[in-house]
């Protein structure tokens, strides 16, 4: 594939590519990395891909690429970064499906207060201590607001 | 060990990872349900994520938006200054122009000296002519008479011949005098539309 084609298509997808990878990474340095090499390593080999399917292919190589990322971390290194244990099986297109329905179940199956511990504890990596003394609570407190918004979670989504 | 309380102890040994060795943490996530509450944790994180990606990108496109809209005031501000500039100059220069139609019409020269120069400010050819015909003792003809009521403001030197006057008023555009047996003619250029 010749160059102008590959610009073109870093150029359509870049963003959702960086996007992708940032979403199992939650690393903005890493992921420009993966989309970088996978660039670069296209320009010099692209095998051929069917018209129409190029950003499934990407895709695809990002997450691959990240999966690998992941593999190599240790079990600690995964667990404190809060990072799949498991190699994912869904597609780019079935997790966005996922993660939206998760999304919309957050804000609309959470309390008040379980939505913020989650916000300062997924969204801005908030030590458990911190959230506490940020919402007034206890340490415990936290833990059992985090432990139950996950119950209701999974009880949602297994009926 | 409850499910619980092993989730709790996960919960903990996230915020302290040196706390647990890689065996104690494995044994832990042995659990199923624990195994499964660790993957809707790192989901939920994924949203989270997914979520702060969104709102920089939305940040961005308002920078964008309103740099755009302060680019556009400043563009209309220089385009209806550049208006107003010019709109400025059009009316002044036509105000110039009427000016030079208004002034009123003058014949100067030094009082009583005959050699002396005498001035014609924005006077009708006509009477330049009258006054140089009576001069050089000729007649004068205009052969259209649109030439009649053109305005010049010109000099004449009364000592000059009537040959080197007419070679001045024959410099303005459109005019051609001529001098023919004791007559001048003269002749508009003019096409009119």
């Amino acid at each position: 594939m010749n160059q102008v084609i590959l610009e073109t298509l870093f150029n359509a997808h870049c963003a959702r590519l960086l996007d992708e990878a940032r979403t199992m990474l939650y690393d903005a340095e890493e992921a420009r990395d993966v989309v970088s090499e996978l660039f670069a390593e296209l320009l010099q080999r692209m095998p051929d891909v069917e018209p129409g399917h190029e950003l499934a292919y990407l895709s695809e190589s990002v997450r691959n690429r990240c999966r690998n990322i992941l593999a190599r971390k240790t079990l600690t290194e995964k667990v404190t970064h809060l990072y799949a244990l498991e190699q994912q099986t869904m597609t780019g297109e079935e997790e966005t499906e996922w993660l939206d329905c998760l999304h919309a179940f957050i804000h609309t199956g959470l309390t008040t207060a379980q939505q913020r511990v989650f916000q300062l504890r997924f969204g801005e990596d908030k030590k458990y201590r911190e959230i506490a003394a940020e919402l007034g609570i206890s340490e415990v407190a936290v833990y059992k607001h985090l432990v139950a918004a996950l119950t209701r979670i999974k009880n949602h989504f297994k009926s | 060990m409850e499910t619980n309380e092993k989730l709790m102890m996960l919960l903990r040994m996230m915020d302290e990872p040196e706390a647990m060795t890689e065996a104690q943490l494995q044994e832990l996530l042995a659990d199923e349900e624990v195994r499964e509450m660790y993957g809707l944790m790192s989901d939920c994180k994924k949203v989270y994520k997914r979520m702060n990606s969104e709102r920089m990108k939305n940040k961005k496109y308002e920078l964008l938006f309103t740099f755009r809209k302060i680019a556009a005031i400043f563009l209309a501000v220089v385009f209806f200054g550049g208006l107003a500039f010019a709109a400025y100059h059009f009316l002044s220069s036509k105000t110039e122009k009427q000016s030079v139609e208004v002034t009123a019409p003058s014949i100067t020269g030094r009082a009583g000296g005959e050699s002396s120069p005498i001035r014609f400010s924005n006077v009708r050819l006509d009477s330049i002519l009258t006054v140089v015909a009576a001069h050089y003792n000729c007649e004068v003809c205009f052969r259209d008479t649109t030439a009649q009521a053109l305005r010049l403001s010109t000099v004449w030197d009364r000592e000059d011949s009537l040959a080197v006057f007419l070679q001045t008023l024959n410099e303005f555009d459109g005019l051609r005098l001529t001098d023919e047996r004791d007559t001048i003619f003269v002749e508009s250029l003019i096409v009119e539309d």
